[in-house]
């Protein structure tokens, strides 16, 4: 019975659970039993602790038996979602995968997290990432590796890697990640999900522990499109605490968009992202599912983004200037952890308590962020950067000008690859990034969906990218298309 | 592009990090081949004229209603502080 | 203390101006009264107990974000019309980035390349203009305090709104300084934005100086005073830091760009420990702000709120109550005192000369201010009071000796001037006759005063009305007294 249960979508468990076929509790039961016996081979989780999740639910659980008395329907009744590791959740510990907060218990909720549970979601477990969000491989934890569900020697993919392990493992229907440069979507291709980055400023980004400021945004990982759609719809509240946040209740549910037809939808393809450096299986499969979209109504036209060549080293400057400065607060005074080195100076408390609390990447992307930024330095990198990436967001804007709802491209050039494989070489890690961070540069929506295996089995996904606040288009163009093309394979355990 | 020793030791002073011998090694490698890599952006960033300015772009902020509103959260952040004094953070003497 | 004259080396400090030129620019840091902080909703009352007020934003937790306090920029606005100043429409928020621990981002956000506000001035009182470069918004830091063995962060007055006024390098003396000062913390406290406490740390000032030959166009190495904290001090500090470069260029030594610190115990400068690095703030645009957008409606709407400043209030005295100028700029320095004075003019208007309102207030009621250690925001005696005691010496009911008899009552016993008057029958005597006995009688007491009176010595004729007024209690119209005095003198010739 559990096994079937970790087998509903999200949407199935809230409608069982508003309905009283369901008891939150025992669903919640089953995912915790799962998560508990997966953890172990997967490191999908920091800090699992049964107990303690099984304790802290007890509050939500009265609350959706309260609503459900009411007869208020919850959009997540009972649905367990698993957190990133660096979105605040009140007396969790929150680490952002990183030694320096391996103390850190959070003071307060993020918004995101907030709204999740006033939708009657139950926070099931915190998940392993790379240290603050810089990673594509989930390698760069201090708490290990999270392996992929799909085959334990390959990477999950990063940095959301332990978010997309979870639900590909069935641990969660539900979790959230954060994207940066293409952290939801890249593991959720990398293990068979679907992830959505939304458009800059439709989620929240209070109490998500910056990793880019002007590029990160919360973003949901699920199994269905519906799942996906449901969960933006809860936290795409518009939210004071957040000077960029958006409003975008005008965009009406994308929920309800989902079943309208996508007859008069065009996509576009650039045929110089697809040229080199990109696996002939994923080339095969994205070209197979542009094909099974046509079947669907939609139209597939050739556009030109020539600016998106720049996207990473745009973004790798941007990135970690902004990284570098709001890692400058982890100092060892007011939380985390300090040097045990005794008789410290101040000068040696910070420069101890940085090095010893960040992971190798983490400073070298401070440092690299420091330098792009540091007195001589800043106009050939820094200005620079920001014109190429105006030049990136002008590209799209004459894409999608021409005709074009959306645009497509592979999620990442390969599918998983082999745990150690790239450890060493930072610029042929950042390369893996190639498809994902144009979205993030100009701020616009996009999502990976699932589109089939590689010849060794593992998961190849499919990038959809959106006018900004169009995610609706996004989810109903990936919702037709598992429903007409059932994605049925899953990770064998 | 290569980078030499003092610019890595100049660059980790400012961020405030310690580096032991290996990793100014390590790091003066790695930013080498990524701040190589970064020199494309140098002739396409011309596309656009260079009084171009990221930061007035952007659509302008809110402002929040100035109303006083307490917040009972330091004592749960004194708890997890890595040294308190009272309700103060406790830093080596700082010597001017 | 050390008298101006004494340069470190006994120089003559008039000599020295002969020689050298010192210029000088001021840099203002004025804490905004709002209710709650630049970038969060915490109090701006930092008298509480270390910490108590703040929250996960001026903490500098992980994961929080700043959003920008309304009111703090109506009153930058206001600031920015009150010196005349170009108003931004677009001004941008930047990170200053460096280590110290009352900082708790590592990073101060304030306004860097693009201030909101440029190219304002005040003219002194000598007629000079002094330009101001710019005035830009920022947050304040909190309080580092300093124990034996260690020391302690609090973070109470971390995020309090401050504006940055900064002076071009247009002052030539302290007393220019201090002038330019005094009207820069009057228009502050006028606009009702800050208290303009200099010994509390709201009104706080730095000084660059250097000096040049006089004659010679190009601008000496500077140092900066720091954080100077009366206005005695600002002067005593220019003067000793004029006199010590003064000394070194005269022994062909070269002045070294520093920053120094004021010591008001010995009235000297200090040089602070200087960084090892050379500073590099690494500005850049705060990515969790838009630009701060200020409309020429929102300009107009502030600039109609504005009050009459001190500036304009003081011509207008002198012009519309025909009072010195000294007198005037006394009356307009506070607010409160200048509302008081018009106000007691009205109330007596037609029966005492606005400039005998004036001389009241600005010696007798500002003696008992000051004695009293009270404040004009606390006036001692309503304003009807003090009319009704103005009315009785200006319809002769009283003299103006037992008009301050009478003050002093009133402010001992609470009463009014009328019950007291009446009470101690002080009602002034003009009964030529009674006034007449008393003269006759004074005469033939002091012949030999009556004597050296008629051999041409005016000075006895004033301690002749002195005695008549003596036994009159002072209750004799004294100008009665002179006439009668007068006439007998004339008579017995
Ligand atoms: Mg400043
Ligand atoms: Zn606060």
């Amino acid at each position: 019975m559990s096994l079937d249960q970790v087998q509903l979508s999200a949407c199935e468990i809230a409608s069982a659970v508003n309905e009283g076929s369901l008891k939150a509790r025992d669903i919640a039961q089953a995912f915790l039993d799962r998560t508990d016996d997966l953890n172990r081979e997967l490191n999908s989780h920091v800090f699992w602790d049964k107990e303690a999740v099984f304790n802290e639910m007890e509050k939500q659980l009265d609350y959706i038996e309260a609503a459900r008395h009411a007869h208020k329907s919850l959009p997540l009744a009972g649905v367990p979602i698993a957190i990133k590791d660096n979105i605040m959740a009140e007396g969790h510990i929150v680490s952002c995968g990183s030694r320096f907060l391996q103390n850190h218990r959070a003071a307060y909720d993020a918004t995101a997290v907030r709204q999740l549970k006033q939708a009657g979601a139950i926070l099931l477990g915190r998940t392993n990432m790379d240290e603050f969000g810089m990673g594509s491989s989930n390698e760069n934890s201090a708490w290990g590796p999270v392996r992929n569900p799909w085959n334990r020697s390959h990477v999950s993919g990063g940095s959301s890697g332990g978010s997309a392990a979870a639900v590909a493992a069935g641990m969660a229907p539900l979790a959230l990640g954060s994207d940066t440069g293409g952290s939801v979507r890249q593991p959720a291709s990398f293990c068979g999900v679907l992830g959505l980055k939304p458009s800059y400023g439709a989620v929240s980004r209070y109490g998500l522990v910056a990793y880019a400021s002007s590029f990160d945004q919360i973003g949901p990982i699920g199994r269905t499109a519906k799942d996906l759609a449901r969960t933006f719809d809860v936290i795409r509240k518009h939210d004071p605490l957040d000077s960029t946040s958006v409003d975008t209740q005008h965009m009406g549910s994308t929920e309800a968009q989902l079943e309208k037809p996508l007859e008069g939808l065009t996509i576009g393809i650039a045929d110089e992202l697809l040229a080199e450096g990109i696996d002939e299986d994923v080339r095969k499969a994205f070209m197979e599912s542009l094909e099974h979209y046509k079947t669907l109504g939609v139209t597939v036209k050739t556009i030109t983004l020539p600016n998106l060549k720049h996207s990473i080293p745009a973004y790798y400057i941007l990135a970690t200037a902004e990284a570098s400065s709001n890692l400058a607060r982890f100092d060892g005074i007011r939380f985390g952890v300090r040097t045990p080195k005794p008789g410290a100076s101040l000068k040696e408390l910070y420069m101890t308590s940085r090095s010893e609390g960040f992971g190798r990447e983490v400073k070298q992307r401070i440092m690299l962020g420091t330098y792009v930024l540091s007195s001589g330095y800043y106009d050939a990198y820094y200005a620079k950067a920001n014109r190429v990436r105006e030049l990136i967001r002008r590209d799209f804007q004459a894409a999608f000008d021409s005709g074009v709802d959306m645009i497509a491209t592979p999620t990442a050039p390969t599918t998983a690859f082999a745990l150690g494989q790239k450890t060493n070489d930072s610029l042929s890690m950042y390369l893996m990034d190639i498809y994902t961070i144009a979205a993030n540069l100009a701020g616009i929506p996009a999502l990976s969906q699932p589109i089939g295996l590689d010849r060794k089995g593992l998961p190849i996904g499919l990038q959809l990218m959106g006018k900004v606040h169009h995610e609706g288009e996004l989810l109903r163009s990936a919702h037709q298309y598992e429903q007409s093309k059932r994605w049925s394979e899953r990770p064998k355990f | 592009m290569q980078i030499d020793r003092q610019t890595v030791e100049k660059v980790a002073r400012l961020a405030h990090i310690h580096l032991s011998e290996e990793e100014i090694e390590y790091y003066q490698g790695q930013l080498g081949s990524v701040l190589d890599y970064m020199q494309q952006i140098q002739s396409a960033a011309d596309q656009l004229p260079a009084e171009w300015r990221a930061d007035i772009a952007g659509t302008s902020c809110p402002e929040r209603l100035d109303e006083a509103k307490p917040s009972q959260i330091i004592e749960k952040v004194l708890q997890s502080a890595p040294k308190v004094v009272g309700t103060a953070f406790q830093v080596p003497r700082i010597i001017e | 203390m050390n008298s101006l004259s004494d340069g470190p080396s006994g120089q003559s400090f008039k000599g020295l101006l002969a020689r050298y030129e010192p210029v000088l620019g001021l840099e203002v840091h004025c804490q905004l009264n709002t209710a709650s902080k630049l970038f969060c909703s915490c109090k701006t009352d930092f008298g509480a107990s270390p910490n108590q007020n703040t929250c996960p934003v001026c903490l500098g937790l992980p994961g929080v974000l700043p959003t920008i306090n309304h009111t703090a920029v109506d009153y930058a606005i206001r600031m920015a019309l009150a010196i005349n100043g170009q108003i931004r429409e677009k001004s941008v928020f930047a990170r200053k980035q460096y280590f110290y621990p009352d900082l708790p981002k590592g990073f101060q956000l304030t306004q860097y390349d693009l201030p909101y506000c440029e190219n304002g001035y005040i003219d002194l009182d000598n007629g000079r203009r002094i330009r101001i470069e710019r005035i830009h918004m920022e947050e304040d830091a909190g309080k580092n305090i300093h124990g034996d063995s260690a020391s302690y962060v609090d973070l109470n007055r971390a995020g309090t709104p401050l504006l940055e006024i900064v002076t071009a390098p247009e002052f030539h003396s302290a007393e220019e300084a201090v002038d330019y000062l005094r009207k820069l913390r009057a228009i502050v406290r006028y606009l009702g934005i800050s208290d303009g406490n200099m010994e509390e740390g709201s009104f706080r000032c730095d000084v660059n100086i250097s000096l040049r030959p006089r004659g010679t166009e190009k601008l000496g190495t500077r140092t900066e005073i720091k954080n100077v904290n009366s206005f005695r001090n600002v002067e005593k500090a220019i003067a000793y830091e004029i006199m010590r470069q003064a000394d070194m260029l005269d022994s062909g030594e070269k002045i070294r760009q520093a920053t120094l610190l004021f010591d008001a115990a010995t009235g000297r400068t200090q040089e602070m420990r200087s960084k090892e690095d050379a500073h590099d703030y690494r500005y850049f645009p705060e990515p969790d702000l838009g630009p701060l957008y200020i409309s020429s409606e929102r300009v107009n709407e502030t600039r109609s709120k504005i009050p009459e400043l001190p500036q304009m209030k003081q011509k207008r005295f002198m012009d519309e109550f025909q009072i010195p100028q000294a007198d005037a700029a006394q009356l307009t320095e506070e607010i409160e005192l200048s509302t008081y004075f018009e106000e007691v003019v009205a109330k007596v208007q037609g029966k005492v000369a606005p400039k005998i309102v004036s001389n009241w207030i600005n010696t007798e009621y500002l003696r008992e201010l000051n004695n009293r250690g009270g404040s004009w925001a606390k006036p001692l005696l309503t304003t009807d009071s003090l009319a009704e005691l103005l009315r009785f010496l200006g319809d002769g009911t009283i003299s103006g000796k037992i008009a301050k008899t009478v003050f002093e009552e009133m402010l001992e016993k609470n009463e009014s001037a009328k019950a007291i008057i009446e009470a101690k029958g002080l009602v002034q005597i003009s009964d030529t006759g009674e006034i007449n006995t008393v003269v006759a009688d004074i005469i033939a007491q002091f012949p030999d005063q009556v004597a050296q009176h008629r051999s041409g010595k005016p000075k006895v004729f004033g301690f002749l009305v002195g005695q008549v007024l003596k036994v009159s209690q002072g209750r004799f119209n004294p100008a009665l007294v002179n006439q009668s005095l007068k006439e007998a003198l004339d008579a017995e010739v």
